[in-house]
């Protein structure tokens, strides 16, 4: 009985100083979580769950600072005739602004590349999300996916599919062998980079172990290492 | 909307150069300037003359407005490069490590802020060409070694996997295709085998050493 109760308590510090650790890295590191989640969603060859809390945050800051800019502007504005206003602040402002486009540039391409894997494999992304607890993809996506479907299939409808014999218009037929849903190629190559301290086993297809160390470089299958991904002891590079 | 078609999959270098600008850097500022919350990192509060670490953005802006002069990283001087280059050569099968961003940073460094290196950029820039020249040599003659199933490239940097990625990935998911297709087609063999019966089975073991 005082096993059991040991491991509870291990299991609760474990947890709670997890979640600290996450935390503290969400505040600090805003910048490299977001490269990471946009290096890794560019990379991978399927789409990733979405990467709510990060972006929540970082978009919240933006517009944050935004806000802060344009009342230091007019700050700077009121000030300018009476040369209270130095070129010292004028120079902050134009970190500050620099600042605010280069997360911009961030947060644009990882929606960008997610927006290319939601186009290329809609049907495939469709069937996944339905009846699916993960969450994959975010409301707008989700309504973005929807809609994008929509229109495409009219528009194959209007083109040419009105004119063919009915059993020919399926767009998700998987009859005959061939399935005509476009799927993501999960064991295609990817580079990797390992970032956690601990040496890593990965078994390959032919039985042999990859040992993947600290900092090391590889060129392995992303099936292979797809979990390691989702904890973040290996990052997509 | 969706990301352009030479974008998908790789990085442009000029995307590399970005990250690389993340980078930190210590700087030796030439005035003060009150501490900043950004919405990534916090600018620490400078004073003159006092040593701070920032992004290397900011201190690109700092230095273009001339407000402060950029402290070299320590790897980033002909002696450092020189030994890096005589372990190149020395190793001829592995890459010496060099930082994640060296050829991105060296470059911006070399373009923005030549004042500020301790040595002639000339020379600086020679040393930085040899290095490149021998570590592309060796990356080059590694591709020989692809196969389909693994490779470690310890060593090498973000600029430089950029270059062999779309060579290095299409080679390596065209010998998979070929791989696959051959284990179908060995076990689709050795299931006709069976059927056939003993005759036919060193007819398979022949096949196999092919493989």
């Amino acid at each position: 009985m005082s096993g059991i109760d040991v491991n509870d308590i291990l299991e609760e510090f474990e947890t709670t100083s997890r979640n600290e650790i996450s935390k503290s890295l969400y505040s600090e590191n805003l910048y490299e979580e977001l490269i990471t989640a946009m290096i890794n969603e560019r990379m991978s060859p399927e789409l990733l769950p979405y990467k709510k809390e990060l972006l929540n945050q970082v978009l919240r800051r933006i517009s944050n600072q935004q806000q802060d800019l344009l009342d230091s502007h007019e700050y700077g504005e009121i000030n300018a005739e009476s040369g209270v206003v130095s070129t010292d602040f004028k120079l902050q402002l134009m970190i500050i602004e620099t600042d605010i486009e280069r997360f911009n540039y961030l947060v644009r391409l990882y929606l960008r590349t997610r927006l290319t894997k939601l186009d290329k494999y809609t049907i495939h992304y469709i069937n996944e999300t339905v009846g699916n607890g993960k969450i994959l993809l975010s409301p707008e996506e989700e309504e973005y996916i929807d809609q994008h479907f929509k229109i495409l299939t009219k528009l194959y409808n209007n083109c040419f599919l009105k004119k063919m014999p009915s059993s020919l218009t399926l767009l998700d037929d998987t009859t005959g062998g061939q399935s005509m849903i476009e799927i993501p190629d999960t064991e295609s190559h990817v580079f990797i980079k390992s970032i956690t301290k601990s040496t890593i086993f990965v078994t390959l297809d032919d039985g042999e172990e990859l040992n993947i160390e600290n900092e090391g470089i590889y060129v392995v299958k992303y099936s292979s290492i797809k979990r390691y991904i989702e904890i973040g002891d290996i990052v997509l590079i | 909307m969706v990301l352009p078609k030479q974008l998908q999959g790789n990085l442009m270098p000029s995307e590399v150069n970005f990250l690389g600008e993340n980078e930190l850097v210590t700087i030796l500022p030439r005035y003060s300037m009150k501490k900043m919350q950004l919405i990534g990192t916090k600018i620490p509060a400078l004073r003159a003359m006092r040593r701070e670490q920032v992004p290397l953005w900011v201190a690109l802006i700092l230095k273009s407005q001339d407000k402060c002069s950029i402290v070299p990283p320590k790897w980033l001087n002909v002696v450092y490069l020189k030994d890096k280059y005589d372990e190149e050569v020395r190793n001829p099968n592995q890459f010496s490590s060099l930082p994640w961003h060296w050829l991105e940073i060296s470059k911006i460094l070399l373009a923005r802020a030549a004042d500020d290196l301790t040595d002639p950029s000339h020379q600086l820039r020679s040393i930085l060409q040899d290095l490149r020249e021998i570590r592309l040599v060796k990356s080059r003659k590694g591709l020989k070694e692809l196969n389909e199933s693994n490779i470690v490239l310890n060593g090498l940097s973000l600029l430089e996997i950029n270059e062999l990625r779309p060579f290095v990935l299409t080679v390596m998911n065209k010998l998979r295709q070929l791989h696959d297709t051959n284990n179908e087609q060995t076990a689709a063999d050795t299931n006709g085998n069976d059927s056939d019966g003993m005759a036919d089975d060193d007819d398979y073991d022949d096949e196999g050493a092919y493989v």
